[in-house]
């Protein structure tokens, strides 16, 4: 089961892309975004920054594409989100 | 034409559902001698796969075919480049990456997405209701992951528990082995993100 990914937006705890496609959501909302590498995941993966993915062979996944040295491979990934809570502060 | 390649050979077949060439041949002004270059390679390519058919020689070097091959695939791409630049797609970019030694793959710009300043695309499919996420909120979100540009892996998906239908507990006589399942036996699909609009229209109309 996966759990939610919970952030304060703009902690820059999540991938840049992430975190600008949720401003403007309202709780229920769906997006699917196409994230380019620029505002993708840093070149250490998803140690620092997340989302991180909840399965093992998930990060496999993301991590082949992610360390392609030499630039190799396209990084762009795709995600769907749905807005579940927000709470102001 | 396209009815033409569609009924030719399963390679030419191949070769038309091929995105450059369907575009190429959906643009107007191909000349006649470029379409009878077109047509002539198709053919070729078309008597070496009747010819040799699917035989287990087939995944064997053969002499005969590979050069053909190669000039098959040598005009057409002499002719995807020729016309290439002229009809490009215009939603696409040629990006470079150091790693390959060419142009590399190409960025697309999905039309039906909206591009902002920043390069992130995004295709709003369910607006959502309540107060609007901003700087200094905490939000909670279930998300999916795919690596879109390389294969198309998914890195993370919501989990099956978050369908709205929970599945289905099948009744004990189900466990027996049975050639055909009773339609009571078979589970219920879970689809991601029933809460679409799309998934709410296929809803009313069952």
């Amino acid at each position: 089961m996966q759990e939610p990914l919970a952030f304060t937006v703009g902690d820059k705890t999540v991938v840049p892309g992430i975190d600008e496609a949720v401003r403007g959501m309202a709780p229920g909302g769906i997006r699917r975004i196409i994230v380019p590498e620029e505002i993708g995941y840093p070149k250490d993966g998803f140690k620092s920054v997340g989302p991180k993915p909840s399965t093992f062979s998930g990060e496999r996944a993301l991590d082949f594409v992610l360390a392609s040295r030499d630039n190799m491979m396209d990084k762009t990934l795709m995600f769907d989100l749905k807005l579940s809570t927000v709470k102001a502060r | 034409m396209r009815v033409w390649f569609r009924s030719s050979s399963p390679l030419a077949q191949q070769r038309a559902s091929d995105l450059r060439f369907r575009h190429l041949f959906a643009t107007a002004g191909l000349s006649s001698a470029m379409r009878l270059v077109m047509i002539s390679a198709a053919l070729y390519m078309a008597e070496g796969a009747l010819l040799h058919g699917p035989s287990p020689a087939r995944s064997e070097p053969s002499r005969q075919r590979l050069p053909r091959r190669d000039a098959c695939t040598a005009v057409a791409a002499a002719a995807a480049v020729w016309l290439g630049p002229a009809h490009a797609h215009a939603a696409e970019q040629a990006v470079r990456m150091e790693g390959l030694n060419g142009p590399g793959k190409s960025k697309t710009n999905y039309p039906d997405y909206e591009k902002t300043d920043s390069g992130l695309q995004i295709k709003e499919f369910k607006p959502g209701s309540g107060p609007v996420a901003k700087a200094g909120d905490r939000v909670t979100l279930e998300w999916t992951g795919v690596t879109v540009g390389y294969q198309g892996r998914y890195f993370e998906v919501r989990s099956a528990c978050a369908c709205q239908r929970p599945p289905r507990v099948l009744p004990a006589r189900c466990l027996r082995r049975r050639r055909f399942p009773t339609p009571s036996c078979i589970p219920t699909p879970c689809r991601p993100f029933p809460d679409t609009e799309q998934a709410q229209g296929r809803r009313l109309r069952r």
